[in-house]
């Protein structure tokens, strides 16, 4: 039998070795699915050059729509989802990361430093680095997450 | 209209106050938001955005200007200073300049017509002709002459009313006092509605200005204008008007 576990961190060691002695496969590509109740994602099943990688929510800096393509950020890593960015918006916490555009979803402590722009705009450097602008239409919602 | 010197430096110095605190409050506020992003804090003061603040700037900066503009126009309309704004008369050279004439609406931009009235100027003898329904009000100077009054004002007044198929032509000639021999002349023509006008010059002793208005109907200025086409020469529209008005302002 091979079973996916949805645990809360404290009590997944614990339970994924009770059910790997009573024979049970653990497996991330298994289709049935254990989930604790009040569980909490904190990571991100992700693909890079050597293959599937969990990605933990502390760790990503953005998240970015190229096409049909959602690219995880990390402070040095790029790694490929295939969700989209409103399932992930959806998934991420909400007090954790925000939308910042049409393509872009933000941690909230990824901010190095941000410039304001003419026209109800903000220019921000992330910590990885990177260059992303927080568009009009999400301006307002951004300013209300910061509280500026 | 000329806008003092002072208006011009306020204006001046207003915008550049204002360019340069939008600018500062731009990197105060830009300052202000990336301090609260890196503590993390949520409360606390929030500041007003840039565009807003560019255009409360932009409103103020316009209500300053329009509250100096009033009051520059409220001054010059009642200012009697005697200054020549036009710095075009001299009398010690009058073949340089004859006169100027105002029309309609430019008498109010005129600085003539703002320092000069219809009533009563000091300086100037006042003299009411009447030809028809015309009217000429002439001021004459009796101060000594100086570069910055001129030797007459003629306002002109039409208070008759023109019909739909009238027109007027204007003959103004600079003629000789002793025998009448044109000197100079300007005529201009076609206008079917007759605004105040503001004649200002000056004049040699031995110089008069003639000022004239023809009333033409139509028929009698497309004889006026044949006549000139087939003699090919400016000719007197006056010989063709059905009325004529006309004063004559002399120094002699």
């Amino acid at each position: 039998m091979r079973l996916r576990l949805r645990l809360n961190r404290e009590t997944e060691e614990d339970i994924k070795k009770e059910l790997m002695e009573k024979g049970i496969e653990i497996t991330e590509d298994a289709s049935l699915i254990l989930t604790e109740e009040n569980y909490c994602e904190e990571s991100l099943f992700c693909r890079d050059e050597s293959g599937l990688v969990s990605v933990l929510f502390d760790e990503i800096c953005h998240v970015e729509s190229l096409g049909h393509d959602v690219f995880v950020y990390t402070k040095e890593n790029k790694y490929k989802t295939k969700m989209r960015i409103y399932q992930l918006e959806k998934i991420l916490p909400a007090e954790q990361f925000i939308r910042i555009s049409n393509s872009i979803i933000i941690r909230r402590n990824a901010i190095r430093r941000i410039r304001p722009g003419l026209s109800c705009k903000f220019y921000l450097t992330l910590i990885n680095g990177a260059s992303v602008d927080v568009t009009r239409t999400y301006y307002y919602k951004f300013k209300e997450f910061y509280g500026i | 209209m000329a806008i003092s010197d002072t208006v011009l430096y306020l204006i001046a110095m207003i915008t550049v106050l204002v360019a340069v605190g939008v600018i500062l409050y731009s990197l105060i506020y830009t300052n202000q938001i990336n301090k609260k992003i890196q503590s993390g804090k949520i409360t606390g003061k929030k500041l007003v955005d840039i565009p807003k603040a560019i255009m409360a700037a932009v409103i103020i900066v316009l209500l300053f200007y329009c509250i100096l503009f009033a009051l520059s126009i409220h001054e010059m309309r009642n200012s009697t200073v005697s200054r020549n704004d036009l710095a075009v008369i001299d009398v010690s050279n009058p073949d340089d300049y004859r006169y100027e004439q105002f029309i309609g609406n430019g008498l109010k931009d005129a600085s003539y017509a703002v320092m000069y009235s219809k009533e009563e100027n000091p300086g100037y003898s006042k003299e009411i002709l009447k030809d028809g329904d015309f009217v000429f009000t002439v001021f004459k100077r009796t101060s000594v002459a100086d570069n910055f009054h001129p030797d007459f004002l003629c306002y002109v007044d039409y208070q008759g009313k023109l019909e739909k198929n009238q027109v007027v032509y204007n003959d103004n000639s600079i003629v000789s006092s002793t025998d009448g021999t044109d000197q100079d002349g300007f005529g201009s023509g076609g206008y079917n509605d007759i605004h105040s006008v503001l004649y200002v010059g000056n004049l040699d002793v031995d110089s008069d200005l003639v000022i004239q208005y023809h009333i033409l109907d139509e028929a009698s200025e497309q004889a006026y204008k044949k006549a000139e086409e087939e003699q090919q020469a400016a000719l007197d529209a006056g010989k063709y008007a059905q009325s004529t008005a006309s004063a004559r302002i002399s120094f002699r």
